[in-house]
């Protein structure tokens, strides 16, 4: 991992701070991330030329605290999951669940763990937020979760 | 007045977005004027000299009638099921091109703060609503959170939305002070954001979420916010910035909201 030096993605890619954390809303995907501090700086440290011990020298440095290359590994790690960085990166956490790796890395860790959360807005964002906008004249006009047609209007059962 | 005679319109202005309807039948008139006064709750103006209009909704045809949208036929049958669908349309599409940010959720306003509460259809947001009216809380809407540009929530007191008088599915629209309630009238910021959904018998444990989580968890109810997702994060930012943003499922709706009222 020492020759590593990830690259973030930050094209078609839509940033709005939030307090300490990021909202990241990626174009291609229409998904929207919620990335930890942490996982934030670990992301803005991803420029191409910084190594993964560089990282986790500058980790410390800003956080005050000891932390580890699995600290970092993890946070490209979810961050290479959702798209974020240019390639994903391949730790020794896939071998595990993240369940286990989050178990083992919060233990001892000072500060919150990089994590990313992540959300698919629909695309048809309109029919995921109310059936509402589906006219019907008749049952097979709807469809789930909106599959009844009453009146004109298809509404969930 | 029949089929045949001349067209008569109504314009208005909701949100900066201009609507004109127009019918042949005069008889269509008084239904459209109720309409609006429920569907948007009276947050509209009647535009006397119609310049420009970004909605035009055309009813034709008496008996059963044929409802057209900009020009595109939206739906053709009896007349109660396009009042419905010309109400529900109405909504969305102001929704839709109105340059604020309309959120589909719930809205009660409490000791000069906003109670958000977003959800999808039929997940009980009128129900919620209700009980926090009866507790005292101001009304702001069933339906939409409407944030302007500094993140501030606006009225949108439509009528209640009410399901379960007849049957589960049709709804009924009811004043919000047929249950007591008053609505609000000033624009306010968000105290909170509770995001909820109903489970029976659940135990009283709220998890607060960070900022991020909070905007994370609103943004698939903004409409639309693939259209405009830079300015609906800095909008949403804005309007969490002094909230706290709970996740708590709910149990009773009325024991629920009086644990929620105590969170302000």
């Amino acid at each position: 991992m020492e020759n590593l030096k990830p690259i973030a993605y930050k094209d078609n890619i839509i940033i709005q701070e939030a307090d300490s954390e990021l909202l990241v809303y990626d174009l291609r995907s229409g998904k929207a991330h919620c990335l930890t501090e942490s996982a934030a700086f670990i992301w803005n440290c991803c420029d191409g030329r910084t190594s993964v011990e560089q990282i986790r020298r500058k980790v410390e440095e800003k956080f005050k605290t000891e932390v580890s290359e699995d600290f970092v590994l993890l946070a490209l790690e979810e961050l290479g999951r959702e798209g974020l960085l240019e390639s994903p990166v391949e730790t020794r956490f896939g071998k595990i669940s993240r369940r286990e790796a989050l178990r083992k890395l919060g233990v001892g860790t000072m500060i919150a763990l990089p994590l990313v959360a992540s959300l698919a807005v629909p695309n048809t964002a309109l029919a995921a937020l109310t059936c509402e906008s589906f006219v019907c004249h008749r049952p097979r006009d709807c469809a789930p979760p909106c599959n009844r047609c009453v009146g004109a209007i298809c509404k969930v059962v | 007045m029949q089929e045949g005679s001349a067209e008569k319109k109504i314009s208005i202005e909701s949100f900066g977005v201009r609507v004109t309807i127009s019918a042949h039948s005069e008889e269509d008139f008084p239904r459209i004027k109720e309409v609006l006064a429920m569907g948007l709750g009276n947050c509209f103006s009647l535009i006397e000299k119609e310049e420009r209009t970004d909605l035009y909704f055309r009813l034709e045809g008496s008996g059963k009638k044929a409802l057209f949208l900009n020009g595109e036929k939206l739906y053709e049958g009896p007349s109660d099921a396009v009042m419905e669908v010309l109400d529900s349309k109405l909504r969305l599409e102001i929704a839709v091109k109105t340059d604020k940010i309309f959120l589909h959720s719930g809205v009660v306003g409490w000791k000069g703060k906003a109670i958000v509460f977003p959800g999808f259809s039929y997940k009980g947001k009128t129900t919620l609503t209700a009980e926090f009216v009866k507790l005292g809380a101001e009304y702001y809407s069933d339906e939409y959170a409407v944030l302007d540009e500094n993140g501030l929530v606006h009225p949108f007191p439509k009528f209640l939305s009410m399901r379960g008088i007849t049957d589960n599915l049709r709804q009924f629209n009811v004043s919000v002070e047929v249950i007591g309630g008053k609505i609000g009238k000033n624009p306010i910021p968000i105290g909170l954001v509770l995001i909820t959904e109903y489970e029976p018998g659940v135990r009283w444990n709220p998890e607060f979420l960070s900022k991020a989580e909070g905007i994370l968890n609103l943004i698939s109810h903004a409409v639309p916010f693939s259209d405009k997702p830079a300015k609906t994060l800095g909008i949403l930012e804005k309007a969490l910035r002094d909230s706290k943003i709970v996740k708590q499922k709910r149990g009773e709706a009325t024991e629920f909201a009086r644990k929620v009222l105590e969170l302000l």
